[in-house]
């Protein structure tokens, strides 16, 4: 849709919402809380959850979408220097006990101001697609609070000397606490599964999904772990181990000179921000009215990790972060991206998704016209037209967003889980697949046999 | 204006009336129905005025009317639906790759290699999004097939399909030129009757991407039905998405559609198909051909400066009466007021 559709569109909306004298953002949310069946999760506001819970009102509360709505785990993983992480882990589902069977597991890194509980509405799509669509697993689906932003930065701020560490955002330190992180999981979680640690022919396939800054660190761990030219610091090695079950990485809505000609306006962008909202609800609503996300079901996960209470005389909230403290680090973090993306080897498949437009940089467009990664990109116009999807076995209602900002995974989690799950079962060798067979691996395999060639 | 000698007007007319069913293309006899007497109402003469004309009025780079669009197609469909999924090609010819609405460098190929007739083209595909000029350079392509069919064959690009060039430009162009999608609407029905692969003297295969696990003979591909949508896989997907790779066999290619072939299948294939080399488009190369295979698969990419910034050079390949190879390599065309690339910057990047 043009510009021009656009504005139409919009200033028929609000003549439409005149007349009506109701807002149609009002009605999608609520269109979403029916799909979901939303009630009040007692269960996950219960002991289960570790997170120190901010002083609120009874309405905050109820605005509050919990993580153990979707996720099982909510390990706390401390480092060396004693800075802590906070983390959250849905544990994939088999369906049968084969004990060579291994799970897919994404492995979520989130960008800069956001939280762990930005993928959470995605995460419980996959879930939800993949039983729908009769997957032969149901996705793992790891993620965290990075340095400084959410629980992480709450859960260290009382410790002075942790507390600084907070605004360590370095890109140099941002790998080093992912590869932390990763190594942690895997000896936490896969180390002690036997099926998994003592079969030679056991595979796992890990998928790593990064949301803009979160789509820079990935890329740049998995560059360097693929030079193997960094220095021994156990720092900046992934565990060799798991490492080769790598099998994908996935950039969301980030390109390096599109990103770093944004910076410019951060400053700006970063004093227009309000320095505190009555309530979640207040947060929420100036999320949405200034476009930032779309859908208002994925801001109850994801809006109240970024903020904290004001203090215990004053109602209300701010954000945990002031990023406007970590200006020193903002260019580092993207410069190279893009020809770092790029020269990732072939046995990681990649993928980059966009959202409204493929504006690419240099290094990007050579890439995709010699065929180096699948690009992606959702637009908006092409979302008013289809609610439905059709695949060959299910027609399955989308209720997502008609608009798409930069949070791709929270404005329309359904369409962009079906498609990460169609990106998974195209490029896991694994044994993720339908449940009657992946055909095309089936054939290259046949083909491959029968002339001979080991690929 | 004055007809030509090498005007191939007449080949227009007769194959006019060579309709087959597109159903069975691959029943159709390009010899065998040349002496049907035309029973065409379009007056001959009107109508290569009129193209005359819309081919002039395109080389200044200025787009037709809807109008005129809806009867450029209604007369190429004509044209290329009785054209073969193979469609054999004779020497000499000059075949290209990628053109991606670079329409002033269309014109500097056309400088470059000689102008159409005098020097017959084999265009194999994508010939519109990422460039500004998508609508002008397939409405000059078509026009130029309509007037001269047996000098200029056009083949079928994976971007030649109504789900990529919803993303990629074109829809967006004809919304901007036209005030609506009713000329992308023309041209995507067109594109399903573009032939999608061609053989240059049963010896040089030509095609936008590359092969297909599903596809040992060139039979084959004469058996597919071509009429539709590119579809998301299968042998004709695989025909115009697949890459060559360093890697042996059939791989999973990373671009999410087609596939990725080693240079054991290449071997396999033209040996398999009495070929002594593969031509394709597709993949952009820095210098604008680029060998693989062991001179077995050759990649030909036409868009210099592709999306005007990535600094590749363009080239061509001339094949001549005795089957010699030359490429001629081209830079990007120079030319005042060309859109700068402008770019919108994202309020935030979190």
């Amino acid at each position: 849709m043009s510009d021009f559709q656009k504005c139409i569109f919009q200033s028929k909306l609000k003549q439409a919402e005149q007349k009506l004298g109701f807002n149609f953002n009002e009605s999608l949310e609520e269109e979403n809380d029916a799909v979901y069946n939303h009630d009040d999760d007692s269960e996950a506001s219960s002991s289960k959850s570790e997170v120190p819970k901010a002083k609120s009102s009874f309405e905050d509360e109820k605005i509050r979408l919990s993580w153990g709505k979707v996720f099982d785990n909510n390990d706390i993983y401390c480092n060396s220097e004693g800075y802590c992480f906070q983390t959250y882990f849905r544990k994939p589902v088999l369906h049968n006990n084969n004990a060579d069977e291994c799970p897919v597991i994404f492995i979520a890194h989130h960008g800069a101001g956001s939280s762990g509980l930005t993928f959470a509405n995605l995460a419980s799509c996959i879930a939800d697609k993949s039983n729908s669509l009769h997957y032969f697993t149901n996705p793992g689906f790891f993620t965290f609070d990075m340095r400084g932003h959410g629980n992480t930065n709450l859960i260290n701020r009382n410790n002075e000397k942790l507390n600084a560490m907070n605004y360590d955002l370095s890109i140099d330190q941002l790998q080093k606490d992912f590869i932390f992180i990763f190594n942690h999981f895997v000896k936490r979680y896969l180390k002690s599964n036997t099926a998994l640690s003592n079969s030679d022919s056991a595979r796992c396939s890990l998928f790593f999904l990064g949301h803009s800054l979160g789509g820079a660190v990935l890329t740049k761990v998995l560059y360097k772990y693929s030079k193997k030219t960094e220095e021994v610091s156990s720092e900046f090695h992934l565990d060799p181990q798991y490492a080769k079950f790598i099998k994908g990485l996935t950039m969301v809505d980030i390109v390096e000179e599109t990103a770093i000609r944004a910076l410019d306006s951060m400053d700006s962008y970063l004093n227009s921000i309000p320095q505190s909202f009555q309530s979640l609800q207040d947060a929420i609503d100036w999320h949405v009215s200034h476009q930032l996300i779309y859908n208002r079901y994925s801001c109850r996960y994801s809006i109240p990790p970024i903020l904290t209470p004001l203090n215990t005389k004053q109602s209300g909230y701010k954000f945990i972060i002031d990023l406007k403290k970590t200006e020193q680090y903002w260019h580092d973090w993207f410069v190279g991206l893009s020809s770092e993306f790029i020269s990732i080897p072939s046995s990681v498949s990649k993928l980059l998704v966009l959202a409204n437009n493929d504006l690419l940089d240099k290094n990007l467009i050579i890439g995709q016209m010699q065929g180096k990664y699948q690009l992606i990109v959702f637009r908006s116009s092409d979302l008013k037209l289809e609610n439905i999807m059709s695949t060959t076995t299910t027609t399955i209602s989308l209720k997502d967003c008609k608009e798409i900002s930069h949070f791709i995974q929270e404005d329309i989690p359904n369409k962009f889980a079906i498609s990460l799950l169609e990106y998974v079962e195209r490029n896991d060798n694994g044994s993720f697949h339908k449940k009657e067979s992946n055909p095309q691996l089936d054939l290259i395999n046949r083909l491959n046999q029968k002339w001979n060639v080991k690929n | 204006m004055d007809l030509d000698s090498d005007v191939q007007m007449e080949d227009a007319i007769d194959q006019q009336h060579t309709q087959q069913s597109p159903q069975s293309p691959q029943l159709i006899n390009s010899a065998s129905n040349l002496n049907d007497i035309p029973i065409s109402t379009v007056d001959p003469k009107t109508q290569i005025n009129t193209l005359e004309g819309w081919m002039e009025q395109l080389s200044k780079c200025q787009p037709l009317s809807e109008e005129s669009v809806k009867e450029l197609c209604n007369m190429a469909i004509e044209v290329v639906k009785n054209e073969q999924n193979v469609q054999p090609v004779h020497v000499p010819v000059t075949i290209c790759g990628d053109i991606h609405g670079q329409f002033h460098d269309l014109m500097e190929l056309f400088k470059i290699g000689g102008p159409c007739p005098d020097t017959n083209y084999l265009f194999m595909g994508d010939y519109v999004d990422r460039g500004y000029y998508s609508v002008e350079t397939v409405s000059y392509l078509v026009a130029m097939k309509i007037r001269y069919p047996k000098r200029i064959t056009i083949l079928r690009g994976n971007h030649e399909s109504r789900q990529i060039t919803q993303v990629y430009g074109f829809y967006d162009e004809c919304f901007r030129k036209y005030g609506s999608s009713n000329v992308w609407k023309i041209f995507t029905d067109l594109f399903d009757y573009f032939p999608i692969t061609a053989l240059v003297e049963n010896s040089i295969f030509c095609l936008h991407g590359g092969l297909s696990p599903m596809i040992e003979t060139i039979d084959q591909v004469r058996e597919l039905n071509r009429f539709q949508e590119v579809p998301h896989e299968g042998p004709m997907c695989d025909l115009l998405w697949s890459d060559p790779d360093d890697r042996g066999g059939w791989g999973i290619s990373p671009r999410g559609a087609g596939f990725t072939f080693g240079q054991d299948i290449s071997e396999q294939f033209n040996h398999t198909n009495n070929l002594s080399l593969t031509a394709r488009a597709h993949q952009l190369v820095m210098e604008g051909y680029s060998w693989s295979h062991q001179d077995l698969v050759v990649t030909i990419f036409s868009a210099p400066n592709y999306c005007y910034r990535c600094g590749n050079q363009a080239a061509i390949m001339e094949v001549d009466e005795n089957h010699n190879r030359d490429f001629l390599q081209y830079d990007p065309s120079v030319r005042p007021g060309e859109p700068t690339v402008s770019r919108k910057t994202p309020d935030y990047f979190l």
